[in-house]
């Protein structure tokens, strides 16, 4: 499976149970890299993708659910338990810093390694940075 | 002369309490986080008080959650309507809670001002190698001006540490900001400095936030945030400070 998830300045994830923020232009440009596939995620996650639900799978178990090649978006769950069954990382940086509580738990160092890198305008974002990681 | 042993004993323990009694007082007021409480108005909202007894001494994170993460709103102000209220400064020149439910018409549309002109109670300057950009002390924004747009209003600068105003306030700020830029929504946001007794410098801000239109599912809080610096003692009576 491929994780697809978004951090602040120190890793972090949510605060208080809450996702630290969020960015239409973030979400079309998953929903453009998943292409038709579309994307597995939690019904917490599945609520901010209204305008295309067609492509949204909802699972609240979906790590255990998604097989090989698909894309998951985590928001709010620990992917240290999935490590060997993950090919690829898409992390996404909003280059700000919140309070957060919960933090991305794989550490990206070897195996993993960068391996494409750049930076898009967000809607209430002045710079997102995608960046890639492959085994 | 039995009677007289009775009484002597007797004036003895009294003597013996009071002294306790004293030595107990003189830890309590010269502990790092002086238990007592402060009573603080918040304008039209009932009188609440704050116990700095009840918050942990600074332990090198930013700042503690209180109260489960959950604000204190009144639900008159649950509403779509933008404003921003201040407090007065009281007989020592010290900033009250700051108020307001922020939308996105009361964020700045242009750069922030000068601010320099303004000497919150406590103001020093301060300069140490060991803090981020040498200077101890910043004026803080109670309300940051990424939210309402203030510049040099004196109702809403204190005397806060680049700590606090850095790594503890920026980022609740941040996160409150990129929620109305992307969701047009409104969100409820008090911040309220917490002084101890007369001191010129507050122990640390509580910041309170909730948006309104989703009911708090976007944002909830309710933290204290320290008024410290890593590595500097500050005396918060006076604002000196010295490096530890």
């Amino acid at each position: 499976m491929i994780i697809m998830t978004v951090v602040d300045d120190h890793g972090g994830l949510c605060f208080n149970q809450r996702r630290q923020s969020q960015d239409r232009k973030l979400r079309q440009r998953m929903l453009e890299i998943a292409g038709t596939k579309g994307i597995w995620m939690d019904a917490y996650s599945a609520s901010m993708f209204t305008e295309a639900a067609d492509r949204i799978h909802v699972d609240d178990d979906f790590l255990n659910q998604a097989g090989q090649g698909d894309f998951c978006f985590v928001e709010d769950k620990a992917v240290l338990p999935y490590a060997d069954r993950i090919e690829k990382i898409i992390l996404f940086r909003w280059n700000r810093a919140y309070p957060s509580d919960m933090y991305f738990d794989i550490t990206l160092e070897s195996p993993w390694r960068l391996q494409e890198s750049h930076d898009f305008s967000g809607f209430s974002h002045d710079t997102i940075t995608e960046e890639v990681y492959a085994k | 002369m039995r009677h007289l042993t009775k009484i002597l004993m007797v004036l003895l323990l009294a003597f013996c309490l009071i002294l306790t009694a004293c030595g107990q007082s003189q830890k309590t007021s010269s502990h790092e986080n002086q238990v007592q409480n402060q009573t603080v108005q918040v304008k039209g909202n009932k009188e609440e008080s704050f116990d700095l007894s009840n918050i942990p001494a600074f332990s090198g994170k930013p700042y503690v959650v209180i109260h489960n993460n959950v604000p204190d709103f009144p639900d008159k102000d649950k509403t779509k309507k933008s404003f921003e209220r201040y407090s007065e400064l009281d007989s020592l020149g010290r900033c009250g809670p700051a108020y307001a439910n922020i939308g996105k018409d009361l964020m700045p549309t242009k750069k922030r001002g000068a601010i320099g002109s303004v000497k919150p109670s406590g103001w020093h300057l301060a300069k140490y190698d060991n803090v981020d950009g040498k200077y101890l002390y910043n004026r803080c924004h109670l309300i940051g001006y990424q939210l309402t747009a203030e510049n040099a209003n004196p109702k809403n600068l204190i005397t806060g540490t680049r700590y606090l105003n850095v790594e503890g306030m920026l980022p609740f700020e941040n996160m409150v900001a990129d929620y109305i830029k992307e969701t047009n929504h409104h969100v409820l946001y008090r911040v309220t400095p917490i002084f101890s007794g007369n001191d010129l410098v507050a122990r640390g801000v509580q910041m309170e936030a909730w948006s309104v239109e989703d009911k708090g599912a976007g944002i909830k809080f309710n933290v204290f945030v320290y008024n410290n610096q890593p590595g500097i003692t500050i005396d918060y009576k006076t604002g000196n400070s010295k490096k530890q």
